[in-house]
Order: structure tokens, then C-alpha cells, then sequence
């Protein structure tokens, strides 16, 4: 038997097996590093840099170092940073090409770190930016308006309705005095009807019995024409009556007319209270509602992770023979694992107000083979401006019909930036907040809770009065508590914001907003009914042309009738 | 030990040892070169089970395509069993270059077999193997060629050990004499070798 065996040839053995194994602990970091930075850059979008890899055989597993996640959207950001990962793997389930992370620490995870140079792709086009709610609450909502314009600067924007039928009252009126003053002169006048009296009174002073004939014929000739002649005259009065008439009801709804104007310049100028209540939504909407969206973001990123991306067929058909290569056959799984798996990873997060740990299980995109959800957990206490923080995470894809995704979050004890901005501005000593937002497949639902204490409002004083009320208003609150709905949908999510502060403003500022309201429309109903006031006066002038002409009918008509034939 | 002519390093890519020896290699010498290494192992005083052992092994080591598991085991084995060494790495770099070409034929075998419904359960049970996998049977390339070299390793052992015997009883003192032979013994490359062994 030891004639076929070469124990030199064991040795040798051993030490090319060391060779190689040493060969890939000391030659293959970089190879890694590079695989990683290749997968990551184009699962996220964007360069993904890693500054060093470290594989480990007892126990087995792999060290990253420098890691650095470019935001897409933000090419010289970077969306995470992590100063290094230490990750045990299961060796079995390497050797059936799943990556099984037993163990992990993530130390130094940064969040929004400024980048040296662009981490963004070359071939990747810039994206066009949504159009987004800006930062600040006053350049999206501003306060409702506070201040009312000048009366005058009301008056000659305004186009009053009274003012205008005036005009066309004015307009009617001379139409109407030309046209009975043409239809006067075609009319029988004081001469005509004079001659009628000469004519009648010559006849009477006729003799003989021809002469007698020949006068009651033409006496009754004179008879009709005079007949014919006050009918006309009275036809023409009956229509003067009825064209005054009209233009006096016409004249007398100019008053009504500019009582209504009056109405809707105050509807239009006024300062309505309904705004201004929800002064809630005003400080805080904009700003959340841009860190909800914000999240929301990420979390749309990061969803199709937590999902298989790709269905491995179980038989493929080569399309064709590679040369050396061959085609891998696939056969079933027993058990099943997932590609991809954290068990448990310890994790340390890095804010400004100081280190948050935390802890992450089961991380995979196949959480039905795994039986549990994937959990993150991150707390902190005694930081800076901050007395802690907790944070929970449940991403439940066990059921990948029903998807179900829980956030928790609790800050006590925080510092809060200034809210809102420009003439309307809010400060806190100490807030505490509390989330809780469930998203079922595409739906959210969610509450919100904000105590803040300490409060404290800056408000320009521009000696409005409905500013000053709000400012008055505000003065003593000290304490707010804000309660938030959160609905919608991942696409289109909704927020609802109210607090006690809402009674308070709302209270303040319908007293101040009545009270200037009132005084615009007192000084409006003055100047537009001086203004209406005037024109009715010209027509009322107008309108003495008219009975000028009724009267010359009239007269007329009295003498027409004084003719006794 | 004899010089080696050509070795693995990754998958069916043949790399040329860099030693000063063959760095001198040029044209005729380096198509002559193969074959003066193989008359000097069946001239050597190896005897034909070990060099026919050692041209198996590499039969299976040059027809698998990846360096792996497999080759480390094979490695292993060459080096512990007395076999011809030069035998092996000469024989491994004929066995790739001839695998390129049989591949094709490797594939259809490797997937008829691998497809097949019969033992589907078995290759399943496999599969779910970590050390089995870790050599990737399931390729069809692999399991084709690992399949026939297997089949080939018995027929192939016994054929090469009575050709060698063969050659050494009847051809090689009249082989020895020819002038291909003399034309061989006249290189630098077949001194350099002289020279080594």
C-alpha cells in the first residue's frame, strides 16, 4: 500500500491549499468591493463606493469599510454612509449560494452626508423634479389675508352694478325726451290749435242760408280734425306716463341696486375667520407634509427590496449551447431559503443630536420562507436637545398578499426648529412627538401626536387690527397640543392637522375680522350711495325734461279741449 | 522532479509557466515541445500504471471546467498517490485543449441527464447537497464531462498500461532511432530536459 502513497505529496498539498486560501484572503478584498459597488450602483441608481472589503474564514464572514450610498436624486449626497459592516455568514448556506447573515454590526450609519465628488451615473439622465410644496409654510399657504384695501382702491377696481344701470337709465332717458320731443313737434301745437279757434270763429260769423251750409259742413270738418288731433296728443301723453313710469321704477332700484354692491365688495374684501381658524395647518402642514412626502420616498424606494425581484425558473431550456459554459438546472429547494437573509444585526446610528442603537432582524426579499417580518428598532437617550428617541419599524411581507408595514416613533424631550415663517413664525422650548402610521397595500392610515411646551409666537406688528387680534390671541399660549390624521394613499397621502390652538385663533380673530368688516362696509355703503346718490340726482334732472314736455302736452291738450265746437 | 509544461490556473485558459526555460520557447520548439515531454515520460523509468493513473486523472481534471472543489480533490489525490506528476499536468493541458472541442458534446450529455425525468428526485436530493453544489454538478457541462471522463477512467487506464508497455517492449528502441526522434534529442529544448532529469 505506501508503495502508492507519497507523503511529500501531502505536504505539498497542504501548502498549495494554504497558498490559494491565503491568496483569496489577502488578494480578494478588492474584487469584492468592486462586486458590491457594481451591484449596489445599479440597484440604487447611483455610484455606491466601497473603500475596503475583508473576508473572514474562521468564523466565516466579510468586513466592508467606507461605505457610501449616493442619493439619486441628490448626486453630491449621500443617502446613507456607513462606516463599516461586520457580517458572520452560514457556511452551509453560502455553499448552497444563498447569503445567510447570522450576525451583523453596522457601525457609523450616517444619514445625508455631503459628498467629495457626483456619485451620480453618467448615462443617467437628470431627473426632472416634481413639482414640491416648498419648505417654508408661508411661501406655500400664506395667512389668510389680515389687511383690507383702501376703499377708493376697492371702489376703482370695483364695477358697481347701480353705477352702471344709472348709465343706462341715463341713456334711456334721452332717448326717450328726443323722441317725445320729435313726436311734440309733429304733434299739433299751440298755433295750430289756434287757428282751429280763428277758423271756428269766422264761421260763426257767416250769414244766409248757404252761408249756414257751407259752415256746419266745414265746422264739422274742424270737428274731426280736432278730434283726430287730441287723440294724438292723448296717445302721446298715455305713452310719456308709461315710459316715466318705467324710468321711475328703474330709478328707484338704484338704491337697492347699490345696497347689493355694497354686499358683495364686503364678500369680496372682507376678512373671512374661516381661514385664519385653521391656523394649525397654517404653521405646521407645509412643513410636515414635506417630511411625510419625503418618507414616504424612501420608503417607495426601498419597498421593492423588501419583495422578490425575480422568479427563478426551476428548468430553464438553453437557447442554445455555450461553449465551456454550459446552462446551470435548477431543482427544487427542500427547504426553501431565501437568496438573501439577515437574522440579527446590531446597528448604530448617527444624528446630530448624538448615537441612536438599534437593531434590525430578518432582513430578506422573501419573508413568506422565513415565517417573520422584518423589524427595526433604533433607540436613543440622554442625547443633545433631546432626552430620546424611538423608533419601530415592522415591514410584514408574510403574506405578500396583504402586505402590512407599521412605523412607531416616540421623541421626548426635543428642541424643535422654528415653525413656520415670515410674518407668522412659532417657537418651542421642549416638544414630544409621537407616530404611529400603518400602511395596508397601498393605503395609510396614521396619528400623530405633538405636545409642545413653551411656546412662543413672533409676529411682526404691521398695526392691523385682525394681526394684532391673532397676535393677542397667541400671547398667552403656552402649551399646544397638535393631533394629526394621516389618510390617503402611498401616492397621494393626506394630512389633517388641528390643535387647541385653532379655538384660541379662531376666537381672537372673528371678534377683529367682524369688527373691520363692519367698518368696510359702512364706509362702502357711504361712498357707493354718494356715488349712486349722485347719478339719480342728473336722472331726476333728466327725468324734469321729461315732465317738461308733459306739461307742453298738457297744455296743449287743455286748450284742445277749451275749443267748444 | 520533471519540469512542467503547462497547468490550470482557472477554468480551460492554459497558462504558460514563466520560468527561463521556456521562456526560450519559440515556433517549432514549442509545438515540438509536448511531445519530446511525452517520450520522455514513457522513456522515464515511471512505471505504466502511474503514468496511466496520472493521464486518467487528468483526463477527468482537464475535461470538468471549473477549477473548484473537484480539481482540489484531484489535486490532492495526484499528489499523494504515487503517480507521474509530469504525466498529469501535461496530461491535464491536452485534456482541456481537447475539451474545448467536446464541449458541445459535454453539454447535450450533461443536460440529458440532468433533465431527465426519471431521476429528477435524485438530482433534487443532490441539489440540496451544500458540498455538491459547491462543485456545481447541476451545470450540464460539468455533469457531462465528469459523467463520460468517469465512464472513459477504467477503459482509459487499462488501454493507456498496455500501449506504454506496448511501446516500451517493441517501439522504444526503433522510435529512439528515427530521425523525428534524433531530431528531437537535437534541440535545446530536449537538452534542457536531459539536463533537468
Amino acid at each position: 500500500m505506501t508503495k502508492w502513497i507519497r507523503w511529500p505529496g501531502l505536504a505539498a498539498f497542504i501548502v498549495i491549499t494554504a497558498l490559494l486560501v491565503a491568496g483569496f484572503m489577502f488578494l480578494s478584498g478588492p474584487f469584492i468591493a468592486k462586486a458590491i459597488e457594481v451591484a449596489g450602483t445599479r440597484m440604487v441608481g447611483a455610484k455606491v463606493d466601497v473603500a475596503g472589503a475583508r473576508p473572514g474564514l474562521f468564523p466565516l464572514g466579510l468586513s466592508l469599510s467606507g461605505i457610501r450610498v449616493t442619493d439619486p436624486d441628490a448626486p453630491m449626497t449621500n443617502a446613507v454612509e456607513m462606516e463599516s459592516i461586520r457580517m458572520r455568514m452560514d457556511t452551509k448556506a453560502l455553499m448552497l449560494r444563498k447569503i445567510e447573515v447570522t450576525e451583523m454590526r453596522v457601525e457609523g450609519i450616517r444619514l445625508g452626508t455631503p459628498r467629495r465628488v457626483s456619485g451620480a451615473l453618467p448615462e443617467r439622465k437628470p431627473v426632472e423634479k416634481e413639482e414640491r410644496p416648498a419648505s417654508g409654510a408661508m411661501d406655500r399657504i400664506p395667512v389668510p389675508s389680515m389687511e383690507i384695501p383702501d376703499v377708493k382702491t376697492i371702489l376703482d377696481r370695483a364695477s358697481l352694478g347701480s353705477l352702471e344701470e344709472a348709465e343706462k337709465l341715463k341713456k334711456a332717458l334721452s332717448e326717450e325726451y328726443e323722441s317725445f320731443d320729435e313726436r311734440l313737434r309733429n304733434l299739433p301745437d299751440m298755433d295750430d290749435l289756434a287757428a282751429y279757434r280763428a277758423r271756428i270763429d269766422n264761421l260763426k260769423r257767416g250769414s244766409g242760408l248757404s252761408g249756414v251750409l257751407t259752415g256746419a259742413r266745414e265746422l264739422q270738418q274742424i270737428r274731426d280734425d280736432v278730434q283726430k288731433d287730441i287723440l294724438a296728443l292723448r296717445n302721446t301723453r298715455q305713452e310719456m306716463e308709461e315710459s316715466l313710469a318705467d324710468l321711475r321704477r328703474r330709478m328707484a332700484s338704484l338704491g337697492s341696486m347699490a345696497a347689493e354692491d355694497v354686499n358683495q365688495l364686503v364678500e369680496k374684501y372682507g376678512i373671512s375667520d374661516e381661514g385664519l381658524g385653521n391656523i394649525t395647518g397654517i404653521l405646521l402642514g407645509p412643513e410636515w407634509e414635506g417630511r411625510l412626502r419625503k418618507g414616504l420616498a424612501l420608503y417607495r424606494r426601498a419597498e421593492p427590496l423588501l419583495e422578490r425581484i425575480r422568479e427563478r425558473e426551476k428548468k430553464p431550456e438553453p437557447e442554445k449551447a455555450l461553449r465551456s459554459e454550459g446552462v446551470d438546472i435548477l431543482f427544487a429547494e427542500i427547504p426553501e431559503r431565501p437568496d438573501f437573509l439577515i437574522r440579527s444585526a446590531g446597528l448604530s446610528l448617527e444624528i446630530p443630536a448624538g448615537n441612536l442603537k438599534g437593531t434590525l432582524r430578518n432582513a430578506t426579499n422573501r419573508q413568506p420562507l422565513v415565517g417573520s417580518p422584518m423589524e427595526i428598532r433604533f433607540r436613543g437617550d440622554s442625547l443633545s436637545d433631546l432626552e430620546s428617541v424611538d423608533l419601530e419599524l415592522v415591514f410584514n411581507r408574510v403574506n405578500p398578499k396583504a402586505p402590512s408595514d407599521h412605523m412607531k416613533a416616540g421623541v421626548s424631550g426635543w428642541h424643535p426648529d422654528t415653525m413656520g415663517s415670515g410674518d407668522l413664525a412659532l417657537n418651542a422650548e421642549r416638544a414630544d412627538l409621537t407616530l404611529d402610521i400603518l400602511s395596508r397595500g397601498r393605503d395609510l392610515q396614521g396619528k400623530i401626536a405633538l405636545d409642545l411646551d413653551g411656546v412662543r409666537f413672533e409676529m411682526p406688528d404691521s398695526g392691523d387690527r385682525v394681526r394684532a387680534a391673532v397676535a393677542s390671541g397667541l400671547k398667552d399660549v403656552k402649551r399646544i397640543s397638535v393631533e394629526g390624521r394621516l389618510g390617503g394613499t402611498l401616492e397621494r397621502p393626506e394630512i389633517r392637522l388641528s390643535s387647541s390652538l385653532d379655538a384660541v385663533v379662531r376666537g381672537a380673530v372673528t371678534r377683529a375680522a367682524r369688527e373691520a368688516t363692519e367698518t368696510l362696509r359702512a364706509r362702502l355703503h357711504e361712498e357707493v350711495h354718494a356715488m349712486t346718490d349722485k347719478k339719480i340726482r342728473e336722472l331726476e334732472n333728466q327725468l324734469g325734461g321729461m315732465a317738461d314736455l308733459r306739461a307742453v302736452l298738457d297744455e296743449r291738450l287743455n286748450m284742445a279741449g277749451r275749443l267748444d265746437i | 522532479m520533471d519540469a512542467v509544461l503547462n497547468f490550470h490556473v482557472y477554468g480551460r485558459i492554459p497558462v504558460r509557466s514563466d520560468s527561463l526555460l521556456f521562456t526560450r520557447l519559440k515556433g517549432k520548439d514549442a509545438m515540438i515541445k509536448p511531445l519530446a515531454s511525452f517520450l520522455k515520460i514513457l522513456n522515464s523509468e515511471a512505471s505504466p500504471g502511474q503514468i496511466s493513473l496520472a493521464l486518467c486523472f487528468s483526463m477527468v481534471a482537464g475535461f470538468t471546467p471549473f477549477f473548484g472543489l473537484l480539481t482540489l480533490c484531484l489535486l490532492f489525490l495526484v499528489l499523494v498517490l504515487k503517480v507521474n506528476l509530469s504525466a498529469f499536468f501535461l496530461g491535464w493541458g491536452l485534456f482541456t485543449a481537447l475539451a474545448f472541442l467536446l464541449d458541445p458534446l459535454f453539454h447535450g450529455a450533461g443536460f440529458w441527464l440532468l433533465s431527465h425525468p426519471g431521476i429528477e428526485g435524485f438530482w433534487t436530493s443532490l441539489y440540496n447537497m451544500p458540498v455538491l453544489r459547491l462543485i456545481r454538478f447541476n451545470n450540464t457541462v460539468f455533469m457531462g464531462s465528469f459523467v463520460i471522463s468517469l465512464l472513459l477512467f477504467i477503459p482509459l487506464f487499462f488501454m493507456l498500461q498496455f500501449l506504454i508497455k506496448k511501446y516500451r517492449s517493441q517501439f522504444m528502441g526503433w522510435i529512439q532511432k528515427t530521425r523525428i526522434a534524433q531530431i528531437i534529442k537535437g534541440t535545446k529544448i530536449f537538452m534542457a530536459y536531459k539536463s533537468l532529469g
